[in-house]
Protein backbone atom coordinates (compact mmCIF):
# COMPACT_ATOMS: atom_id res chain seq x y z
CA UNK A 1 0.00 0.00 0.00
CA UNK A 2 1.65 3.23 1.11
CA UNK A 3 4.56 4.07 3.35
CA UNK A 4 2.21 5.12 6.12
CA UNK A 5 1.88 2.81 9.09
CA UNK A 6 -1.10 0.56 8.44
CA UNK A 7 -4.18 0.41 10.58
CA UNK A 8 -4.19 -2.76 12.65
CA UNK A 9 -7.58 -4.24 13.37
CA UNK A 10 -9.01 -7.26 15.20
CA UNK A 11 -12.34 -8.51 13.82
CA UNK A 12 -14.65 -10.27 16.29
CA UNK A 13 -17.80 -12.00 15.04
CA UNK A 14 -19.29 -15.38 15.90
CA UNK A 15 -20.08 -16.03 12.24
CA UNK A 16 -17.27 -17.50 10.15
CA UNK A 17 -18.86 -15.95 7.07
CA UNK A 18 -18.86 -12.48 8.63
CA UNK A 19 -15.27 -12.88 9.81
CA UNK A 20 -14.22 -13.81 6.28
CA UNK A 21 -16.23 -11.13 4.51
CA UNK A 22 -15.12 -8.39 6.89
CA UNK A 23 -11.48 -9.44 6.91
CA UNK A 24 -11.26 -9.58 3.14
CA UNK A 25 -13.11 -6.32 2.60
CA UNK A 26 -10.99 -4.50 5.18
CA UNK A 27 -7.80 -5.96 3.75
CA UNK A 28 -8.81 -4.75 0.29
CA UNK A 29 -9.28 -1.29 1.78
CA UNK A 30 -5.68 -1.35 2.98
CA UNK A 31 -6.40 -2.23 6.58
CA UNK A 32 -4.25 -4.82 8.31
CA UNK A 33 -6.47 -7.41 9.97
CA UNK A 34 -4.06 -8.79 12.55
CA UNK A 35 -6.44 -11.38 14.02
CA UNK A 36 -10.02 -12.62 13.97
CA UNK A 37 -12.02 -13.80 16.97
CA UNK A 38 -15.10 -16.02 17.16
CA UNK A 39 -16.16 -15.06 20.67
CA UNK A 40 -15.67 -12.45 23.34
CA UNK A 41 -12.88 -14.11 25.27
CA UNK A 42 -10.89 -14.67 22.11
CA UNK A 43 -11.39 -11.01 21.18
CA UNK A 44 -10.05 -9.91 24.57
CA UNK A 45 -7.04 -12.21 24.32
CA UNK A 46 -6.21 -10.84 20.90
CA UNK A 47 -6.57 -7.23 21.98
CA UNK A 48 -4.17 -8.02 24.81
CA UNK A 49 -1.71 -9.75 22.50
CA UNK A 50 -1.81 -7.48 19.44
CA UNK A 51 -2.81 -4.06 20.85
CA UNK A 52 -4.71 -3.27 17.65
CA UNK A 53 -5.64 0.27 16.62
CA UNK A 54 -9.31 -0.73 16.49
CA UNK A 55 -11.54 -3.66 17.42
CA UNK A 56 -14.46 -4.39 15.08
CA UNK A 57 -16.96 -5.99 17.43
CA UNK A 58 -20.11 -8.03 16.87
CA UNK A 59 -22.39 -7.81 19.89
CA UNK A 60 -24.23 -11.10 19.75
CA UNK A 61 -21.71 -13.81 20.54
CA UNK A 62 -21.84 -16.97 22.63
CA UNK A 63 -20.26 -16.72 26.07
CA UNK A 64 -19.03 -13.21 26.76
CA UNK A 65 -20.99 -10.91 24.46
CA UNK A 66 -19.93 -7.59 22.96
CA UNK A 67 -21.02 -5.45 25.90
CA UNK A 68 -19.13 -7.83 28.19
CA UNK A 69 -16.03 -7.34 26.05
CA UNK A 70 -16.30 -3.56 26.36
CA UNK A 71 -16.59 -3.76 30.14
CA UNK A 72 -13.63 -6.11 30.36
CA UNK A 73 -11.50 -3.91 28.07
CA UNK A 74 -12.10 -1.07 30.48
CA UNK A 75 -11.47 -3.29 33.48
CA UNK A 76 -8.11 -4.36 32.05
CA UNK A 77 -7.40 -0.79 30.93
CA UNK A 78 -6.89 -1.89 27.35
CA UNK A 79 -7.29 1.27 25.34
CA UNK A 80 -8.66 -0.14 22.12
CA UNK A 81 -11.27 1.97 20.29
CA UNK A 82 -14.22 -0.23 19.36
CA UNK A 83 -16.50 -0.03 16.33
CA UNK A 84 -19.65 -2.07 16.90
CA UNK A 85 -21.05 -3.96 13.92
CA UNK A 86 -24.63 -5.07 14.52
CA UNK A 87 -27.74 -6.14 12.65
CA UNK A 88 -30.73 -4.20 13.89
CA UNK A 89 -33.55 -5.62 16.00
CA UNK A 90 -35.28 -4.35 19.13
CA UNK A 91 -33.03 -6.43 21.35
CA UNK A 92 -29.88 -5.79 19.33
CA UNK A 93 -30.69 -2.08 19.30
CA UNK A 94 -30.84 -2.01 23.07
CA UNK A 95 -27.52 -3.88 23.27
CA UNK A 96 -25.91 -1.59 20.70
CA UNK A 97 -26.93 1.46 22.65
CA UNK A 98 -25.58 -0.16 25.83
CA UNK A 99 -22.32 -0.71 23.96
CA UNK A 100 -22.12 2.93 22.91
CA UNK A 101 -22.85 4.05 26.44
CA UNK A 102 -20.14 1.64 27.64
CA UNK A 103 -17.69 3.54 25.49
CA UNK A 104 -17.77 1.96 22.04
CA UNK A 105 -16.63 4.59 19.56
CA UNK A 106 -19.29 4.08 16.95
CA UNK A 107 -21.87 1.79 15.46
CA UNK A 108 -22.31 0.45 11.93
CA UNK A 109 -25.52 -1.40 11.05
CA UNK A 110 -25.12 -4.65 9.10
CA UNK A 111 -26.69 -4.38 5.65
CA UNK A 112 -30.26 -5.49 5.04
CA UNK A 113 -30.12 -5.76 1.26
CA UNK A 114 -27.65 -6.42 -1.52
CA UNK A 115 -27.67 -2.75 -2.52
CA UNK A 116 -26.42 -1.76 0.91
CA UNK A 117 -23.46 -4.12 1.12
CA UNK A 118 -20.84 -1.93 -0.52
CA UNK A 119 -22.03 1.14 1.37
CA UNK A 120 -21.81 -0.87 4.58
CA UNK A 121 -18.21 -1.84 3.90
CA UNK A 122 -17.33 1.75 3.01
CA UNK A 123 -18.94 3.03 6.17
CA UNK A 124 -17.16 0.45 8.30
CA UNK A 125 -13.77 1.39 6.83
CA UNK A 126 -14.43 5.08 7.37
CA UNK A 127 -15.43 4.59 11.00
CA UNK A 128 -12.51 2.30 11.71
CA UNK A 129 -10.11 4.98 10.44
CA UNK A 130 -11.87 7.64 12.51
CA UNK A 131 -11.81 5.43 15.58
CA UNK A 132 -8.09 4.89 15.07
CA UNK A 133 -7.42 8.65 14.80
CA UNK A 134 -9.63 9.43 17.77
CA UNK A 135 -7.86 6.73 19.77
CA UNK A 136 -4.44 8.11 18.98
CA UNK A 137 -5.48 11.67 19.80
CA UNK A 138 -7.41 10.79 22.89
CA UNK A 139 -4.68 8.79 24.51
CA UNK A 140 -2.16 11.56 23.83
CA UNK A 141 -4.48 14.34 25.01
CA UNK A 142 -3.66 16.14 28.21
CA UNK A 143 -5.86 17.90 30.77
CA UNK A 144 -9.36 19.20 30.27
CA UNK A 145 -10.25 22.84 29.58
CA UNK A 146 -13.18 22.80 32.02
CA UNK A 147 -15.19 25.85 31.11
CA UNK A 148 -14.06 28.64 28.93
CA UNK A 149 -16.05 31.67 27.81
CA UNK A 150 -15.51 32.37 24.15
CA UNK A 151 -17.87 35.13 23.11
CA UNK A 152 -16.10 37.59 20.88
CA UNK A 153 -18.73 40.27 21.39
CA UNK A 154 -20.54 41.33 24.56
CA UNK A 155 -23.42 39.01 25.34
CA UNK A 156 -26.23 39.24 27.86
CA UNK A 157 -25.07 37.67 31.11
CA UNK A 158 -28.07 35.33 31.09
CA UNK A 159 -30.17 34.07 28.30
CA UNK A 160 -33.89 34.70 28.03
CA UNK A 161 -34.53 31.00 28.51
CA UNK A 162 -35.66 30.67 32.09
CA UNK A 163 -39.28 29.97 32.90
CA UNK A 164 -39.88 27.08 30.51
CA UNK A 165 -40.59 29.29 27.54
CA UNK A 166 -37.75 28.33 25.27
CA UNK A 167 -35.95 25.27 24.07
CA UNK A 168 -32.61 23.53 24.44
CA UNK A 169 -31.38 21.73 21.32
CA UNK A 170 -28.59 19.21 21.77
CA UNK A 171 -26.82 18.08 18.60
CA UNK A 172 -24.38 15.16 18.58
CA UNK A 173 -22.99 12.38 16.43
CA UNK A 174 -20.02 10.08 16.99
CA UNK A 175 -19.58 9.57 20.73
CA UNK A 176 -22.95 11.18 21.37
CA UNK A 177 -24.75 8.27 23.04
CA UNK A 178 -22.07 8.05 25.67
CA UNK A 179 -22.00 11.81 26.16
CA UNK A 180 -25.79 11.92 26.52
CA UNK A 181 -25.67 9.04 29.00
CA UNK A 182 -23.29 11.11 31.10
CA UNK A 183 -25.03 14.46 30.67
CA UNK A 184 -28.77 13.82 30.90
CA UNK A 185 -28.75 12.02 34.29
CA UNK A 186 -27.19 15.15 35.80
CA UNK A 187 -30.17 17.30 34.84
CA UNK A 188 -33.09 17.58 37.28
CA UNK A 189 -36.60 16.29 36.53
CA UNK A 190 -37.58 19.68 35.22
CA UNK A 191 -35.42 22.33 33.60
CA UNK A 192 -36.28 25.80 32.44
CA UNK A 193 -36.96 24.76 28.85
CA UNK A 194 -37.99 21.77 26.76
CA UNK A 195 -35.07 19.73 25.42
CA UNK A 196 -34.65 18.33 21.90
CA UNK A 197 -31.86 15.92 20.96
CA UNK A 198 -30.61 15.21 17.46
CA UNK A 199 -28.22 12.26 17.47
CA UNK A 200 -27.08 10.77 14.16
CA UNK A 201 -27.90 7.10 14.39
CA UNK A 202 -29.20 4.38 12.05
CA UNK A 203 -32.94 4.05 11.84
CA UNK A 204 -34.39 1.89 14.59
CA UNK A 205 -31.60 2.43 17.10
CA UNK A 206 -32.86 5.80 18.36
CA UNK A 207 -35.83 4.22 20.18
CA UNK A 208 -33.37 2.04 22.10
CA UNK A 209 -31.24 5.09 22.82
CA UNK A 210 -34.20 7.06 24.16
CA UNK A 211 -35.31 4.13 26.29
CA UNK A 212 -31.87 3.68 27.77
CA UNK A 213 -31.44 7.37 28.49
CA UNK A 214 -34.90 7.44 30.05
CA UNK A 215 -33.91 4.66 32.41
CA UNK A 216 -31.00 6.67 33.82
CA UNK A 217 -32.47 10.20 33.73
CA UNK A 218 -34.85 12.13 35.94
CA UNK A 219 -36.19 13.90 32.87
CA UNK A 220 -38.54 11.79 30.76
CA UNK A 221 -36.70 10.82 27.57
CA UNK A 222 -38.53 9.46 24.53
CA UNK A 223 -38.36 9.44 20.75
CA UNK A 224 -40.19 12.46 19.43
CA UNK A 225 -43.58 11.82 17.85
CA UNK A 226 -45.57 13.86 15.39
CA UNK A 227 -47.35 16.87 16.88
CA UNK A 228 -45.61 16.82 20.28
CA UNK A 229 -44.73 20.03 22.07
CA UNK A 230 -41.35 20.46 23.78
CA UNK A 231 -41.90 20.32 27.51
CA UNK A 232 -39.65 21.32 30.39
CA UNK A 233 -39.93 17.86 31.95
CA UNK A 234 -39.06 15.99 28.79
CA UNK A 235 -36.30 15.24 26.34
CA UNK A 236 -37.44 14.44 22.78
CA UNK A 237 -34.99 12.49 20.63
CA UNK A 238 -35.23 12.80 16.84
CA UNK A 239 -36.07 9.36 15.42
CA UNK A 240 -33.45 7.91 13.05
CA UNK A 241 -34.48 8.18 9.41
CA UNK A 242 -36.65 11.30 9.91
CA UNK A 243 -35.99 15.00 10.10
CA UNK A 244 -37.31 16.62 13.25
CA UNK A 245 -38.78 19.94 12.16
CA UNK A 246 -40.65 22.44 14.31
CA UNK A 247 -43.70 24.20 12.90
CA UNK A 248 -44.53 27.84 13.61
CA UNK A 249 -46.95 26.72 16.34
CA UNK A 250 -44.02 25.10 18.19
CA UNK A 251 -45.13 21.52 17.52
CA UNK A 252 -42.85 18.75 16.29
CA UNK A 253 -43.18 17.68 12.66
CA UNK A 254 -41.34 14.54 11.59
CA UNK A 255 -40.63 14.60 7.88
CA UNK A 256 -39.27 12.32 5.17
CA UNK A 257 -37.53 15.15 3.33
CA UNK A 258 -34.30 13.96 1.68
CA UNK A 259 -31.19 13.42 3.78
CA UNK A 260 -29.01 16.54 3.94
CA UNK A 261 -25.34 15.75 3.41
CA UNK A 262 -26.15 12.08 3.98
CA UNK A 263 -27.81 12.81 7.31
CA UNK A 264 -31.39 12.27 8.39
CA UNK A 265 -32.05 13.57 10.97
CA UNK A 266 -30.01 16.67 10.23
CA UNK A 267 -29.56 18.81 13.34
CA UNK A 268 -29.26 22.00 11.25
CA UNK A 269 -32.95 21.78 10.30
CA UNK A 270 -34.17 21.33 13.86
CA UNK A 271 -31.91 24.09 15.17
CA UNK A 272 -32.86 26.59 12.45
CA UNK A 273 -36.56 25.89 13.03
CA UNK A 274 -36.08 26.40 16.76
CA UNK A 275 -34.37 29.74 16.13
CA UNK A 276 -37.25 30.76 13.85
CA UNK A 277 -39.89 29.78 16.42
CA UNK A 278 -38.29 30.80 19.71
CA UNK A 279 -35.80 33.48 18.65
CA UNK A 280 -33.40 34.36 21.47
CA UNK A 281 -34.97 31.75 23.76
CA UNK A 282 -32.88 28.95 22.24
CA UNK A 283 -29.87 27.30 23.83
CA UNK A 284 -27.87 25.24 21.36
CA UNK A 285 -25.53 22.59 22.79
CA UNK A 286 -23.16 20.96 20.31
CA UNK A 287 -21.56 17.78 21.62
CA UNK A 288 -19.01 15.36 20.18
CA UNK A 289 -19.40 14.34 16.55
CA UNK A 290 -17.86 14.10 13.14
CA UNK A 291 -18.67 16.52 10.36
CA UNK A 292 -20.25 19.95 10.40
CA UNK A 293 -23.90 19.37 11.13
CA UNK A 294 -25.13 22.07 13.56
CA UNK A 295 -22.92 24.75 11.97
CA UNK A 296 -25.67 26.31 9.82
CA UNK A 297 -28.05 25.92 12.72
CA UNK A 298 -25.57 27.72 14.97
CA UNK A 299 -25.49 30.63 12.52
CA UNK A 300 -29.29 30.89 12.77
CA UNK A 301 -29.22 30.75 16.57
CA UNK A 302 -26.53 33.40 16.68
CA UNK A 303 -28.52 35.59 14.31
CA UNK A 304 -31.65 35.24 16.46
CA UNK A 305 -29.76 36.11 19.64
CA UNK A 306 -29.76 32.66 21.28
CA UNK A 307 -26.93 31.05 23.22
CA UNK A 308 -24.45 28.41 22.08
CA UNK A 309 -22.37 26.06 24.21
CA UNK A 310 -20.03 23.50 22.64
CA UNK A 311 -18.24 20.53 24.12
CA UNK A 312 -14.52 21.09 24.64
CA UNK A 313 -12.05 18.91 22.78
CA UNK A 314 -10.89 17.44 26.09
CA UNK A 315 -13.98 15.24 26.40
CA UNK A 316 -15.01 14.77 22.73
CA UNK A 317 -14.70 11.39 21.01
CA UNK A 318 -14.51 13.46 17.81
CA UNK A 319 -14.15 17.21 18.01
CA UNK A 320 -15.45 17.93 14.47
CA UNK A 321 -18.89 19.42 15.07
CA UNK A 322 -17.96 21.59 18.09
CA UNK A 323 -14.79 22.74 16.38
CA UNK A 324 -16.67 23.97 13.31
CA UNK A 325 -18.93 26.10 15.51
CA UNK A 326 -15.99 27.51 17.48
CA UNK A 327 -14.01 28.30 14.33
CA UNK A 328 -16.96 30.15 12.84
CA UNK A 329 -17.00 32.32 15.97
CA UNK A 330 -20.52 31.28 17.00
CA UNK A 331 -19.82 29.61 20.35
CA UNK A 332 -20.40 31.48 23.60
CA UNK A 333 -18.76 28.91 25.79
CA UNK A 334 -16.61 25.80 25.44
CA UNK A 335 -17.24 23.25 28.17
CA UNK A 336 -15.81 19.87 29.11
CA UNK A 337 -18.59 17.28 29.27
CA UNK A 338 -18.09 16.84 33.00
CA UNK A 339 -19.28 20.45 33.50
CA UNK A 340 -21.90 20.55 30.78
CA UNK A 341 -24.97 19.99 32.98
CA UNK A 342 -23.90 22.87 35.20
CA UNK A 343 -23.35 25.09 32.16
CA UNK A 344 -26.79 24.24 30.75
CA UNK A 345 -28.49 24.81 34.09
CA UNK A 346 -26.77 28.19 34.37
CA UNK A 347 -28.71 29.12 31.24
CA UNK A 348 -32.03 27.41 31.75
CA UNK A 349 -32.13 26.37 35.41
CA UNK B 1 -17.64 -7.19 -2.54
CA UNK B 2 -19.04 -9.99 -4.65
CA UNK B 3 -21.41 -12.05 -2.48
CA UNK B 4 -21.27 -14.98 -4.92
CA UNK B 5 -17.72 -15.65 -3.80
CA UNK B 6 -18.93 -16.38 -0.29
CA UNK B 7 -21.93 -18.56 -1.18
CA UNK B 8 -20.41 -21.91 -0.15
CA UNK B 9 -19.37 -20.53 3.22
CA UNK B 10 -22.78 -18.91 3.70
CA UNK B 11 -24.67 -22.10 2.86
CA UNK B 12 -22.47 -24.28 5.05
CA UNK B 13 -22.72 -21.98 8.05
CA UNK B 14 -26.46 -21.44 7.68
CA UNK B 15 -27.06 -25.17 7.46
CA UNK B 16 -25.13 -25.66 10.66
CA UNK B 17 -27.21 -22.94 12.33
CA UNK B 18 -30.52 -24.35 11.10
CA UNK B 19 -29.47 -27.76 12.36
CA UNK B 20 -28.73 -26.23 15.74
CA UNK B 21 -32.03 -24.37 15.63
CA UNK B 22 -33.85 -27.61 14.96
CA UNK B 23 -32.20 -29.31 17.92
CA UNK B 24 -32.97 -26.35 20.19
CA UNK B 25 -36.62 -26.27 19.17
CA UNK B 26 -37.05 -29.99 19.78
CA UNK B 27 -35.49 -29.50 23.21
CA UNK B 28 -37.81 -26.58 23.86
CA UNK B 29 -40.82 -28.66 22.87
CA UNK B 30 -39.87 -31.10 25.59
CA UNK B 31 -39.13 -28.38 28.10
CA UNK B 32 -41.06 -25.22 27.12
CA UNK B 33 -39.92 -23.30 30.21
CA UNK B 34 -36.20 -23.51 29.43
CA UNK B 35 -34.96 -19.93 29.15
CA UNK B 36 -31.48 -20.88 27.97
CA UNK B 37 -33.08 -22.75 25.06
CA UNK B 38 -34.83 -19.58 23.93
CA UNK B 39 -31.56 -17.63 24.25
CA UNK B 40 -29.77 -20.13 22.02
CA UNK B 41 -32.52 -19.99 19.39
CA UNK B 42 -32.49 -16.23 19.53
CA UNK B 43 -28.76 -15.99 18.96
CA UNK B 44 -28.85 -18.40 16.03
CA UNK B 45 -31.68 -16.51 14.35
CA UNK B 46 -29.83 -13.23 14.85
CA UNK B 47 -26.69 -14.72 13.30
CA UNK B 48 -28.57 -16.01 10.27
CA UNK B 49 -30.16 -12.60 9.86
CA UNK B 50 -26.79 -10.83 9.86
CA UNK B 51 -25.40 -13.25 7.32
CA UNK B 52 -28.44 -13.13 5.04
CA UNK B 53 -28.40 -9.33 5.09
CA UNK B 54 -24.72 -9.24 4.22
CA UNK B 55 -25.24 -11.69 1.36
CA UNK B 56 -28.23 -9.70 0.15
CA UNK B 57 -30.89 -12.38 0.67
CA UNK B 58 -33.73 -10.04 1.53
CA UNK B 59 -36.39 -12.73 2.08
CA UNK B 60 -34.32 -14.63 4.63
CA UNK B 61 -33.35 -11.35 6.22
CA UNK B 62 -36.94 -10.20 6.63
CA UNK B 63 -38.16 -13.51 7.96
CA UNK B 64 -35.38 -13.86 10.53
CA UNK B 65 -35.88 -10.26 11.58
CA UNK B 66 -39.54 -10.90 12.35
CA UNK B 67 -38.65 -14.16 14.13
CA UNK B 68 -36.18 -12.29 16.26
CA UNK B 69 -38.76 -9.74 17.34
CA UNK B 70 -41.13 -12.51 18.46
CA UNK B 71 -38.38 -14.44 20.22
CA UNK B 72 -37.30 -11.30 22.03
CA UNK B 73 -40.72 -11.07 23.63
CA UNK B 74 -40.63 -14.74 24.53
CA UNK B 75 -37.27 -14.11 26.15
CA UNK B 76 -38.52 -11.13 28.11
CA UNK B 77 -41.46 -13.06 29.44
CA UNK B 78 -39.35 -15.89 30.72
CA UNK B 79 -42.53 -17.97 30.73
CA UNK B 80 -43.28 -21.21 28.96
CA UNK B 81 -43.23 -21.07 25.17
CA UNK B 82 -46.60 -21.74 23.56
CA UNK B 83 -47.28 -24.62 21.20
CA UNK B 84 -48.33 -22.10 18.60
CA UNK B 85 -45.01 -20.25 18.80
CA UNK B 86 -43.07 -23.48 18.40
CA UNK B 87 -45.17 -24.48 15.39
CA UNK B 88 -44.66 -21.20 13.60
CA UNK B 89 -40.93 -21.14 14.35
CA UNK B 90 -40.73 -24.66 12.89
CA UNK B 91 -42.52 -23.48 9.76
CA UNK B 92 -40.08 -20.60 9.46
CA UNK B 93 -37.24 -23.07 9.85
CA UNK B 94 -38.64 -25.10 6.96
CA UNK B 95 -38.93 -21.98 4.82
CA UNK B 96 -35.32 -21.04 5.61
CA UNK B 97 -34.09 -24.56 4.76
CA UNK B 98 -35.97 -24.48 1.48
CA UNK B 99 -34.44 -21.08 0.70
CA UNK B 100 -30.96 -22.50 1.30
CA UNK B 101 -31.72 -25.43 -1.02
CA UNK B 102 -32.86 -23.01 -3.70
CA UNK B 103 -29.76 -20.88 -3.24
CA UNK B 104 -27.55 -23.92 -3.52
CA UNK B 105 -29.29 -25.00 -6.73
CA UNK B 106 -29.72 -21.73 -8.53
CA UNK B 107 -28.26 -18.90 -6.47
CA UNK B 108 -31.71 -17.41 -5.73
CA UNK B 109 -33.45 -17.78 -2.39
CA UNK B 110 -37.00 -18.03 -3.79
CA UNK B 111 -38.40 -17.24 -0.36
CA UNK B 112 -41.55 -15.23 0.08
CA UNK B 113 -41.76 -14.38 3.78
CA UNK B 114 -45.05 -12.51 3.40
CA UNK B 115 -47.45 -15.33 4.38
CA UNK B 116 -45.46 -16.07 7.55
CA UNK B 117 -44.95 -12.49 8.70
CA UNK B 118 -48.54 -11.66 9.72
CA UNK B 119 -48.70 -14.89 11.69
CA UNK B 120 -45.47 -14.08 13.52
CA UNK B 121 -46.74 -10.59 14.23
CA UNK B 122 -50.02 -11.96 15.53
CA UNK B 123 -47.99 -13.91 18.11
CA UNK B 124 -46.37 -10.67 19.24
CA UNK B 125 -49.72 -8.93 19.56
CA UNK B 126 -51.23 -11.83 21.47
CA UNK B 127 -48.25 -11.79 23.80
CA UNK B 128 -48.22 -8.09 24.33
CA UNK B 129 -51.89 -7.95 25.24
CA UNK B 130 -51.50 -10.78 27.74
CA UNK B 131 -48.36 -9.34 29.32
CA UNK B 132 -48.46 -7.90 32.78
CA UNK B 133 -48.31 -4.11 32.69
CA UNK B 134 -44.71 -3.13 33.48
CA UNK B 135 -43.97 -1.22 36.64
CA UNK B 136 -44.16 2.51 36.12
CA UNK B 137 -40.88 3.55 37.64
CA UNK B 138 -37.57 4.52 36.13
CA UNK B 139 -35.35 1.48 36.19
CA UNK B 140 -31.86 1.50 37.53
CA UNK B 141 -28.79 1.23 35.42
CA UNK B 142 -28.44 -2.35 34.19
CA UNK B 143 -26.39 -4.45 36.60
CA UNK B 144 -22.95 -5.72 35.51
CA UNK B 145 -23.39 -8.53 33.01
CA UNK B 146 -23.96 -11.98 34.42
CA UNK B 147 -22.82 -14.93 32.32
CA UNK B 148 -26.07 -14.81 30.37
CA UNK B 149 -27.11 -11.35 29.22
CA UNK B 150 -30.29 -10.23 30.95
CA UNK B 151 -33.30 -9.61 28.76
CA UNK B 152 -33.89 -5.89 28.43
CA UNK B 153 -36.74 -4.92 30.69
CA UNK B 154 -39.63 -2.98 29.26
CA UNK B 155 -39.70 0.65 30.23
CA UNK B 156 -42.67 2.88 30.70
CA UNK B 157 -42.66 6.61 30.47
CA UNK B 158 -44.47 8.72 32.95
CA UNK B 159 -45.64 11.89 31.26
CA UNK B 160 -45.93 14.81 33.57
CA UNK B 161 -48.52 17.06 32.00
CA UNK B 162 -47.24 20.58 31.59
CA UNK B 163 -47.06 23.16 28.88
CA UNK B 164 -43.81 24.11 27.24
Amino acid sequence: MSGLPSTRVVVADDSALMRTVLSEALTQAGIDVVAVAGDGDEALAQCQEFSPDVLSLDLSMPGRDGVGVLRELRERQLRVPVVVVSAFSSAAGARAVDALAEGAFDLVAKPTSREQVDAFIGELVRRILLARDAGRRRFEAGGADRRQALAAQPRPARSALTGGRGVVVIACSTGGPRALAELLPKLPARVGAGTLVVQHMPEGFTASLASRLNSVSQLTVSEATEGERPDSGRVLVAPGGKHMRIAADGLIRLTDEPAVGGLRPRADLTISDAAAVWGDRVLLVVLTGMGKDALDGAAAVREAGGRIIVEAESSCAVHGMPREVVQAGFADEEVDLGFMAEAILAEVG
Amino acid sequence: MDPAEYLPLFIAECREHLQELNVSIVALERNPGDASGVDAIFRVVHSVKGMAGTMGFAGMMRLTHEMEEVLELVRQRRGAVSRETIDIVLECLDALSAALDAIEEGGEEKLDPEPLIPRLRALVRARQSSDQPPVAAPEDRPAPAPAVAPAPRPTVRVDIAASA
